[in-house]
């Protein structure tokens, strides 16, 4: 009996390696078309941004090519964070490919759910990504202790994004100071004609309200951590909860829980008078089909000392979905396709201005064609106040989250001394900044 | 012959007792297990803890905000649930005596809310609340009245859901209200009115008695629903703004698998399911009461 299962043994060793030499894993580049058909499907993570859609709807490409078919599963950036790192800590694999963003790729680097794309990609593949070509403030959030974990597909920094008409009616220019802007939001504020002065985000969420309440702490000189212990209750987080409540007054009904797309309806249904959002929204309020202001959005910088809060979106490849070489190098060629400078300008040509990630595309006449000029400047303008702002640390999605749900509590009018809540939680999150 | 027939018994039951050993008893074990350890997804911390876990939530200010939360929700949406129904089934059931128009036909349509999932309902009213392009806020804006913040605001977010709760289910309690109405032996409204009782004596003294049995059972199934719900909170306020819609079930969903915390989630769990037993056991009690009585007479 011993002899057999010795023997039972030996031959499953023998037939692993000799399988497992036959392998792409061992093979050379060219071995990538070895895997054609071999992944039948390739289960996607991400959520319903137009880039994606876009993906989707040309997803017939891929597939004829490759012989897999591609399954997109699109949550929102809340569910879809929730989701992938349920999926990823508990190594289930059902997805071979999650959308990655600033929030989460240090938690999912650190833990080894995702893989270094230079790791996961042959040589000829990693060439044939073009890294070098996506944009630096991208590749700066995609990569993490010094290697590239995601292809960026989207990403940006802050704009300041006001309505001509009404400043221009009021004979004001666009604010260049905080000071300035609160000012002139408390100005425009005109319920009675249904304009408000401002939109923020109130949503709790480390990508919701702490986003957008970032650029003021960290302008008061907040810093999210010092001596080992959250700092975000020091005077600085209070003051830019005191801005960011004085802001809300002016706001639409109901903007203490504003999601980002309320902030953008609210704008493009023109509501709102000003907002400092995320650049990438800047050719959403110019589109005539969906935007009652298209034609009448000025851009500037966000006002001083405001820094610009950058992120990326992307894709990376799931560690545990993707067990063998074949789907390895399958999912790679995904990522390669799904961000390549053709997929980019496919959606430029279908009007998709927001969702880039590629210095080509940015650089490219059928990009420059089609979007407002001021925005370019704007974006130009505001590039080097652009970095990441975030505590960028594998535990940021709770303590971001956690700060969230303070945040919102105070703007909601639940939590009455900011201080307090705001101390309450940092002594909450000890734990986390020690783990 | 006895013996043999009791194994034979227990041969045709044993398939189903096995499934429901799979269905049931797995996860319930599994679940009790889970509650006994501090147990962190994220971190990997599977450490055994007794019943730290329960101590800590009973122990925790935030239960005691979220029990209060509870309390109002499902009381207050299974009573506005009652008297509307109740006072649905009445109207209807007037019309149908009289043979109206139209009554049969309202009758099915007061009933079409019930059949829509109840997911599909959290996002109709989700956008029906929406403070910006809301149904609600356009009606005011018409009237000429300030937009409401519906679920933006602690102070009424959760009275708007249980405005959206009793919405979908009144028509349950109507139906079943009315189904209990028009089964009420007619001899005996009939003879009392003979001896000169008005249509009050007649629905406290004589209907609602009869009704009791029908009442209670509706009472507590809607009580049990309305402690199990979670569409309207997650699709909706997802507990907020702040912790002001956080009922029990949405507290142990997001503590399972927004924090990721399994064993504080499985303790909570298993306490709204105990709840939700005492519940079923009164229920099961009071039909078996009522059973016996109407035997009796």
């Amino acid at each position: 009996m011993k002899n057999l299962i010795k023997s039972g043994t030996s031959l499953t060793m023998i037939a692993t390696a000799v399988a497992f030499m036959a392998s792409p894993a061992f093979a050379s580049d060219a071995d990538v078309s070895a895997c054609v058909g071999k992944v039948p499907t390739l289960n996607i993570l991400s959520e319903p941004t137009t880039s994606i859609q876009y993906m989707n709807s040309v997803s017939s490409e891929f597939e004829k090519k490759w012989g897999t078919k591609l399954s997109f599963s699109n949550f929102g950036e809340n569910d879809r964070r929730a989701k992938s790192r349920l999926d990823a800590s508990q190594g289930t694999g059902a997805y071979q490919i999650y959308a990655v963003d600033e929030a989460n790729v240090a938690e999912f680097a650190s833990n080894g759910w995702i893989l270094p794309l230079q790791q996961a990609m042959t040589p000829e593949q990693w060439k044939a990504f073009d890294w070098d070509d996506f944009l630096a403030g991208r590749r700066a959030v995609a990569t993490y202790d010094g290697k590239p974990y995601f292809a960026p597909y989207q990403g940006g920094g802050d704009l300041m994004m006001y309505r001509k008409d009404i400043l221009a009616a009021h004979h004001l220019n666009p604010p260049t100071t905080v000071e300035d802007y609160v000012k002139d939001v408390a100005l425009l504020n005109d319920p009675s004609h249904g304009v408000y002065g401002t939109a923020l985000r109130g949503k709790r969420g480390s990508g919701m309200n702490v986003w957008r309440w970032q650029p003021f702490f960290i302008a008061d000189g907040g810093q999210w951590v010092a001596d080992g212990k959250p700092d975000f209750d020091s005077a600085a987080g209070v003051k830019a909860t005191d801005t960011y409540l004085e802001l809300m007054k002016y706001s639409p009904p109901g903007g203490a829980t504003y999601a980002w797309s309320e902030v953008i309806e609210g704008f493009r249904s023109g509501q709102v008078a000003m907002m400092i959002e995320s650049d990438v929204f800047g050719p959403w309020v110019e589109d005539p089909t969906k935007s009652r202001v298209a034609g009448k959005v000025g851009y500037a910088p966000p006002p001083e000392p405001l820094p610009s809060a950058g992120f990326a979106h992307g894709l990376a490849i799931s560690a545990k979905g993707n067990p063998t070489p074949c789907s390895k190098l399958i999912a790679s060629q995904f990522l390669i396709w799904a961000t390549s400078r053709e997929n980019e300008m496919g959606r430029v040509q279908a009007g998709i201005l927001g969702d880039l990630a590629r210095t080509s595309t940015i650089d490219s006449q059928a990009y420059r064609a089609k979007v407002n000029p001021d925005y370019v400047t704007a974006l130009l303008a505001t590039a080097p106040r652009t970095r990441l702002l975030i505590w960028n640390n594998p535990n940021w999605p709770r303590f971001g989250d956690e700060l969230g749900l303070t945040l919102e509590s105070i703007f909601t009018g639940q939590q009455k001394n900011v201080k307090q809540a705001l101390q309450n939680t940092a002594s909450d999150l000890e734990d986390v900044v020690s783990d | 012959m006895l013996k043999s027939s009791r194994l034979g018994a227990y041969a045709f039951l044993a398939p189903s007792l096995l499934c429901l050993a799979l269905i049931i008893g797995y996860p319930l074990v599994s679940a009790v297990s889970a509650s006994l350890y501090r147990w962190n997804l994220m971190s990997g911390l599977h450490r055994w803890h007794g019943i730290g876990n329960y101590i800590s939530i009973l122990t925790d200010p935030a239960t005691g905000q979220v029990a209060v939360v509870t309390v109002i929700y499902t009381v207050l949406s299974v009573v506005l649930e009652l008297a509307l129904g109740f006072g649905l089934a009445l109207l209807i059931r007037q019309g149908l005596a009289r043979k109206l128009m139209g009554f049969p036909l309202m009758r099915a349509i007061l009933c079409l809310p019930v059949v829509i999932a109840p997911l599909i309902w959290a996002f109709y009213f989700r956008s029906i609340y929406s403070p910006q392009f809301g149904f609600f806020n356009i009606v005011l804006g018409w009237l000429g009245l300030s937009a409401v913040p519906w679920v933006n605001s602690p102070a009424l977010a959760l009275y708007s859901l249980v405005i959206a709760d009793v919405w979908q289910w009144t028509p349950f309690m109507f139906a079943v209200i009315l189904a209990g109405l028009l089964t009420l032996p007619g001899d005996v409204t009939e003879a009392a009115r003979v001896d000169g009782a008005s249509f009050r004596q007649i629905l406290w003294r004589i209907e609602l008695p009869l009704l009791q049995p029908v009442l209670l059972v509706a009472v507590l199934l809607r009580l049990i629903d309305a402690l199990k719900n979670i569409d309207l909170f997650i699709v909706i306020t997802q507990g907020g703004p702040g912790t002001s819609t956080e009922i029990l079930n949405f507290y142990a969903f997001s503590t399972s698998f927004q924090d990721f915390q399994v064993g504080r989630g499985a303790a909570l769990a298993l306490i709204v399911f105990v709840i939700i037993m005492v519940l079923v056991m009164l229920l099961l009690a009071s039909m078996r009461r009522f059973s016996r009585a109407e035997s009796k007479a």
